[in-house]
């Protein structure tokens, strides 16, 4: 049983080989022996026929020599014709006679035949001698009657010995015929014998190896199969492979290896996870350092810039003041320094979404014109401060209207031109613009339109071994550079990786005291007509063109704002109906009334994403048309707002062109048509900062646009220029409304405030403060606004509320006056 | 027995032995000491049958008294070799009688038992067998020539030759030989009588 035991594969296969071996033997074993035994019995049956057959033949040959025709028959011829010839025969008889019987007894005989042979050969001898003595009687002239007389032979045992002999004959036939009979048998017996044998042999090995088979191979076989099934490649370790435990199986060998390699799988798979979870964690912490970052730089905008509004506003306030020399210098220098942390922040806001990818660009037609008017008019002003040439040429024989990112193109141009202007001290600063093929090497992104935009400058130059690195992160020409004229070194890497995300290239030329030439390549698609005519027409503003009606429902708590979006939507032909929070919106809109909603995002009771969700819910306001209108210019967070089923967001403070453009965009209304604001050669940076963002417009152009004021502009109660262009949209009577409004508004959410701050209640100082941000900013008091802002984000510390409370005060108190001399 | 029933059953039985599952020489158990004896009685028959056919008692003599030259090394087959050249020169003897003397003990074909069927070894019986045919062929002739005058009776005595060898057996049948060579000279040369006519 050991033996079973320890029975392997390799082993049974030589056991088969042996087995097989030895029933070839056995066979062949068996085979001969039989062949044998046939052969043996073949020749004893050959040898005793052989013997029978010769007697036989014997016997006959000598009857016919001794009885009639041979020995007695012719000695008895002789004697009783005395013919020698007769004597001869019988000689020669018993010559054959004697022959005969000597080998008759060659053959091998019975005691009985040897009997019967000697009694012949007996009679044989006696009548030789009497053949001797008859012939010597008949010499001495005998009588043949004397001789028969004196010579007589009695026959009867020659003749009883014949038939001896015949019968021991058919006696040996016959028990030669037994023997041979039992000797067959005994042959078939053992051939008989030998086939059960080696079918008992070959049924013990079948069985065997069936045994084997079955117990050995199939079933471990089917249980190995049944393990490997089992097996949970995510947890190879649960599974262990059976082992029949007997060592040198080939199964077991098998099981123990397939062990090893699960053992193997899984702590390659724990590495695996391991590796994984640290991945998967390194992410989250990427993800989370990511939002965090996100949430950082929102907090920064909001946090650092709000604060610093305050700072340059105070400052600014502070120019006003009867201020000695040294005060002023620091008063300016303040200014600047804040103006200078404003860029930076807004460069570093620039470069992380850059860097993040977070950058979409859209490809919206655009009037070329007008976006360089927008660009060489503020900096007309400043190229007018430092004695500067400022000079645009135009060599292109265009289409008006192209198609890109206007804002991008603008801030390309823009950043350039303001180096230009900024290390140019004497000279002149050139723009021109030309178009080029747009197969030319330096467009890398191919679509129907190339442009070469060329500023060169007079300025100091840059040195040759610094033109490559100019266009890096935090990179400018030298240290001094930095110390003197200030800025990030951010502007011409953003300008750069701008120009690339468009499809274009960027290269500089410069020599030292010679200025320096920008090239930019960009590709445009040309405007279809269509476009080209919707821009164009945006210049001319017919009031004369309604679109269909539309049931407008205002959701705003701000009274100017609700006052300004009523004011500019029934200028568009549509009817408003206004409510005060998100809630009564929520029922207005159940009312099955409005066809569109402008949600304020932060109202009492119920803020406009919740309100917005709520609405969502109810059978008319599944499709209800929902526009946001919120301050916070960031993306993110206007995902949220779509996310809560807003379909876009609107900007405040937003324009009537903003408005009528959302409209559009969302089909709405028909696009309305309204004259574009246009720039004058004195329109400050400043006087873009209001310029709305439309949904996912990047925060950042929002923020470049404006924080990017010119050095030479003051702070005042409110943007006259603004106030006009409002004036140019509404008709005199809204806009006097709208001041008195917002004069009444501002009284009543001063007094709230001040409660707030003599109730140390931060919530309502957030409240009141946030209002006064809104309905300020609405009006173009953006001093008021920002002061107003800085408290609604310090609303926690009192201490600092306070202080800014008193700045407020005065702003505010300005801010009504501008107000009420602007009314008048 | 007739002799076309003795020729069958030598036949059946030829065949039968010779066959090749019973490929076994017939031996009948008849030694050169048989065959001796057997020679010695046909010598004493030549000269009988010479002296029947001379007058010349000189030359009888001189037959009888030609001694036997000794031989050794001798073989059966030796032996019936000589057997066949004194059957030869019997027949130039007898000449016209040369039919009879073709026939063989037991008609001839008993004969062939005595052979092996595998290598035809020639043995003692076989020899006897020839010799005893020709001891019948010149008795017969005596006989003939002398149908009363000579006793044939002692030619078929039986006198004991111990350990004869096939070279003794040989010695006796190159004795009968050279009796038959005086003869036939002494035939040609017209010296002997003619005998009687053929049967």
């Amino acid at each position: 049983m050991g033996i079973l035991r320890t029975l392997t594969i390799n082993r049974l296969g030589k056991g088969l080989i042996s087995s097989l071996i030895l029933v070839v033997l056995i066979t062949i074993g068996t085979n001969w022996f039989m062949v044998r035994e046939v052969l043996t019995l073949s020749t004893a049956w050959s040898d005793k026929e052989h013997s029978i057959v010769q007697k036989q033949a014997y016997l006959s040959v000598l009857r016919g020599s001794i009885g009639y025709g041979g020995m007695i028959h012719n000695f008895k011829n002789y004697i009783l014709r005395n013919d020698k010839h007769y004597l001869l025969n019988a000689y020669r008889s018993m010559l054959e006679a004697k022959i005969i019987v000597n080998g008759y007894r060659e053959l091998g005989i019975s005691a009985e035949e040897r009997t019967a042979l000697k009694e012949l050969g007996s009679v044989i001898e006696k009548y030789r001698i009497a053949m001797a003595r008859a012939e010597a009687l008949f010499a001495v002239n005998s009588s043949i009657v004397n001789i028969d007389n004196q010579i007589s032979i009695d026959d009867k045992p020659a003749l009883r010995a014949l038939e001896k002999l015949t019968d021991a004959v058919a006696d040996l036939r016959q028990s030669k015929t037994d023997v041979i009979s039992g000797e067959i048998g005994s042959l078939v017996n053992t051939v008989i014998l030998a086939a059960i044998g080696i079918g008992l042999l070959l049924l013990i090995m079948i069985l065997g190896l069936t045994w084997f088979l079955r117990f050995r191979l199939i079933n471990p076989l089917d249980e190995l199969v049944v393990a490997f099934n089992h097996v949970d490649l995510n947890d190879p370790g649960l599974i262990r492979l059976p082992s029949t435990g007997v060592s040198g199986d080939e199964l077991a060998m098998m099981a123990n290896a397939g062990n090893r390699f699960l053992d193997t799988l899984e702590t390659h798979l724990a590495e695996r996870q391991q590796v994984r979870d640290q991945l998967l964690g390194a992410k989250n912490e990427a993800e989370n350092a990511n939002l965090a970052k996100s949430n950082f730089l929102s907090t920064m905008s909001h946090e650092i810039r709000t604060p610093l509004n305050g700072v340059l506003g105070l400052a600014q306030l502070l120019t006003d003041t009867k201020l000695d020399k040294d005060q002023r210098r620091k008063v300016d220098t303040i200014l600047s320094s804040g103006q200078t942390l404003l860029a930076i922040i807004n460069d570093v806001l620039d470069m992380s979404k850059i860097e993040a990818g977070a950058i979409e660009l859209e490809n919206s037609p655009f009037s070329l014109g007008d976006l360089l008017s927008t660009i060489t008019t503020p900096f007309q002003s400043l190229a007018d401060d430092k004695g500067l040439q400022l000079i645009v040429k135009d060599l292109g024989a265009r289409k008006p209207v192209l198609k890109g990112d206007p804002v991008r193109l603008r801030q390309i141009l823009w950043n350039i031109l303001s180096n230009a202007i900024k290390f140019t001290e004497e000279g002149s600063v050139t723009l021109t613009i030309a178009d080029i093929d747009i197969a030319h090497n330096s467009i890398v992104e191919k679509k129907t339109y190339g442009l070469h935009f060329t500023i060169s400058d007079t300025g100091a130059g840059i040195a040759p071994d610094r033109i490559d690195a100019i266009f890096g992160a935090f990179t400018q020409e030298d240290n001094t550079i930095t110390r003197k004229h200030g800025g990030t070194g951010l502007g011409l890497s953003i300008v750069k990786q701008l120009t690339e995300l468009m499809g274009g290239t960027i290269n500089a030329e410069s020599q030292m005291d010679n200025g320096t030439v920008f090239n930019v390549y960009l590709p445009f698609d040309t405007a279809t007509d269509e476009e080209a005519n919707a821009i164009s027409l945006r210049k001319v503003y017919d009031s004369s063109q309604k679109t269909e009606p539309l049931n407008v429902l205002v959701a705003e708590d701000n009274e100017v704002n609700a006052v300004i979006a009523r004011a500019f939507l029934e200028k568009f032909g549509h009817s408003v109906r206004h409510v005060e929070n998100g809630k009564l919106a929520v029922e207005a809109a159940k009312e099955g009334w409005a066809d569109l909603i402008l949600m304020d995002v932060h109202m009492p009771e119920m803020n406009g994403i919740d309100a917005t969700k709520a609405i969502r819910l109810t059978e008319l306001g599944r499709t209800l048309p929902i526009i946001g209108l919120t301050a916070e210019a960031f993306a993110e967070r206007h995902v949220l707002f779509k996310e809560a089923g807003m379909i876009g967001v609107l900007t405040k403070p937003f324009t009537e062109q903003q408005l009528a453009d959302t409209l559009a965009t969302h089909r709405l209304v028909e696009r309305r048509r309204v004259p574009r604001i246009e720039k004058t050669a004195d329109t400050s940076a400043s006087n873009l900062e209001n310029v709305a963002v439309i949904e996912d417009e990047n925060p950042s152009k929002f923020e470049t646009l404006k924080d990017t004021p010119p050095a030479s502009d003051r702070p005042s109660p409110g943007d006259e220029v603004k106030l006009t262009a409002l004036r140019n949209q509404l008709d005199s009577k809204t806009v006097s409304t709208l001041l008195k409004e917002t004069q009444r508004s501002l009284r009543k959410q001063l007094d709230e405030l001040r409660q707030g701050v003599l109730d140390t209640d931060s919530k309502q100082i957030h409240g009141a403060a946030h209002a006064i941000r809104g309905t300020s900013g609405s009006m173009f008091a953006m001093h008021v606004s920002n002061l107003a802002a800085a408290i609604e984000e310090s609303s926690t510390d009192i201490d600092t509320v306070q202080q800014l409370l008193a700045e407020l005060e005065f702003a505010s108190k300005d801010a009504l006056e501008w107000w009420q001399k602007q009314d008048a | 027995m007739t002799k076309l029933p003795k020729t069958i059953l030598t036949l059946v039985l030829f065949l039968f032995v010779s066959s090749p599952n019973v490929g076994q020489a017939v031996e009948f158990g008849l030694t050169p000491s048989t065959v001796y004896g057997m020679w010695k009685n046909i010598n004493d028959a030549v000269l009988v049958y010479a002296n029947e056919r001379s007058t010349n008692d000189t030359w009888i003599r001189n037959l009888e008294n030609m001694p036997q030259d000794k031989f050794s090394g001798k073989a059966p087959a030796n032996v019936l070799e000589q057997v066949t050249q004194f059957n030869t020169k019997l027949n130039e003897i007898l000449q016209n009688k040369e039919a009879h003397l073709e026939e063989l003990l037991l008609e001839g074909d008993l004969s062939n038992l005595l052979a092996s069927s595998d290598d035809n070894l020639v043995t003692p019986s076989l020899v006897y067998m020839h010799s005893g045919q020709v001891l019948i062929n010149i008795v017969e002739e005596i006989v003939h020539n002398s149908p009363t005058g000579i006793n044939i009776s002692p030619f078929f005595d039986v006198d004991a030759f111990p350990d004869k060898t096939p070279s003794d057996v040989f010695s006796l049948v190159d004795l009968g030989l050279r009796y038959l060579d005086e003869i036939l000279i002494r035939q040609e040369a017209g010296d002997l009588t003619t005998g009687k006519e053929p049967r």
